[in-house]
């Protein structure tokens, strides 16, 4: 029987150094098997499922950790002592890569039994098919941890800030055009591969125009039994766009909360972040609450409304700010 | 010849050495309790780790009890040269602030 944490044990030891997993993975795991034995013996039951969450965290963050560190140090021969700049960059980079290891290579290692009739050429296609899906989540979430793990309690230039506003903006660009045709092409390719046949396209199929063309189809000629509504094709069409600004929406609202001398925002921002991919996790499964009970809402509301509530949240935080204190965005690094 | 830099000592280092100075020796997660959540667990051990290669602390595995299995938990305890950068960095710290920073 395996105990918590020892899948996660299994996984680092594949990347982590003999001393590293004395050092550092090990004690979290045996933390990690110690509580939750106890929490069991005693009968609480959420008290076990509480320890091994904490855990599983633990974990995670010290493998980002650890390839900021590898990032960090590969980074320093460049001669640019903007230490602030190299910690946003390391913890980016590493955030992203770990993120994009867990949404492309971990599901497919959940897939391993169903796979294996593959081919060898077949299962990297489909490793490869995964990347552009998970790319789409794994960096806003990356820039959003280098924002808040990297700037947070240092005082950075302005000029860092509009730098990291300008990355979120250009990855925001990149973002539309996976997910207005990269994403629905290797989707596609995903599902045709796995299933060794042709297969028609779902709606997470089609790329941006053809959900457009489907949306004006519908609302001309009305709706089709077995083919989505006018209203779901409408709300995706509106999802894809709105969900493209991800990064730079995350990148202004963590900009907006994280402190110079205080690192309690990052909780505040990583919070946003889950709430925020929730969201669209359930316009994308078509459970959204305001779907469902808001029958009336228009499909753009409902596709930009987080957006439009961190944009506003995030230009009034740092409205507030700059009434309080003129110069809080002109700290430089020392 | 090689120059010697003199040992440093961060907020959480000096937390931790504190903590071991009083208790003579302690599991991480006990660290991460008795610190008030100044510690955070999981980075708890980077800063052990860290403070390890410098010589300020030791530790030694430590068998679990036969009913628990799994890994061997490990413990923490200060060497000499730890207690002395405390009591220095402390002493220094009463001199130059009128509170330690925390």
């Amino acid at each position: 029987m395996t105990r918590p944490g020892d899948r996660l044990r299994a996984l680092a030891a594949r990347v982590c150094s003999a001393k590293t997993m004395e050092r550092l993975i090990d004690p979290i795991v045996t933390d990690l098997q110690m509580e939750y034995l106890d929490a069991i013996r005693q009968g609480r039951v959420w008290r076990g499922r509480w320890v091994r969450i904490a855990g599983y965290v633990a974990m995670l963050k010290v493998l980002v950790f650890l390839s900021g560190e590898v990032a960090m140090r590969t980074l320093d021969g460049i001669v640019d002592h903007d230490r602030t700049t190299w910690r946003f960059i390391g913890w980016t980079v590493s955030a992203t890569a770990v993120m994009l290891a867990l949404l492309a290579i971990w599901p497919l290692l959940n897939l391993a039994a169903e796979v294996t009739p593959l081919s060898d050429g077949d299962r990297s296609k489909l490793l490869l098919y995964l990347v552009p899906q998970a790319l789409v989540v794994a960096v806003p979430i990356g820039i959003t941890i280098g924002i808040l793990g990297g700037l947070a309690g240092r005082l950075s230039s302005r000029r860092l800030k509009h730098s990291v506003l300008a990355i979120g903006f250009v990855c925001s660009l990149g973002m539309f055009a996976m997910l207005a045709w990269i994403v629905p092409a290797s989707n596609q390719a995903f599902r045709v591969t796995f299933a060794g046949h042709d297969l028609a396209k779902g709606l997470h199929e089609l790329t941006l125009g053809e959900v457009g063309q489907r949306v004006i189809r519908a609302e001309v000629h009305g709706d089709v039994v077995g083919e989505p509504s006018a209203r779901e094709l409408s709300i995706a069409y509106h999802s894809r766009w709105a969900f493209s600004l991800a990064t730079f929406v995350l990148a202004l609202f963590s900009l907006s909360i994280v402190r110079p001398r205080s690192a309690g925002r990052t909780i505040v921002g990583m919070a946003a972040c889950v709430l925020y991919f929730a969201y669209y996790i359930t316009v994308y499964d078509g459970t959204n609450p305001l779907r469902v009970h808001v029958g009336s809402l228009p499909a753009f509301a409902i596709a930009w409304f987080p957006n439009v509530v961190l944009v506003v949240t995030s230009v009034a935080l740092i409205t507030v700010r700059l009434k309080a204190d003129p110069t809080y965005d002109r700290g430089r690094e020392g | 010849m090689p120059s010697r830099r003199p040992p440093t000592l961060s907020t959480k280092e000096s937390l931790i050495l504190e903590l071991l100075v009083r208790e003579n020796e302690m599991y991480g997660l006990q660290l991460v309790t008795a610190s008030r959540r100044r510690l955070k667990r999981g980075t708890v051990y980077v800063t052990l780790g860290r403070m390890e290669d410098k010589g300020y602390i030791t530790s030694r595995l430590e068998d679990p009890p036969a009913e628990a299995g799994g890994l061997p938990r490990r413990i923490y305890q200060p060497t000499s040269l730890g207690r002395r950068v405390l009591s220095t960095w402390t002493y220094a710290a009463a001199r130059f602030m009128p509170e330690p920073a925390r």
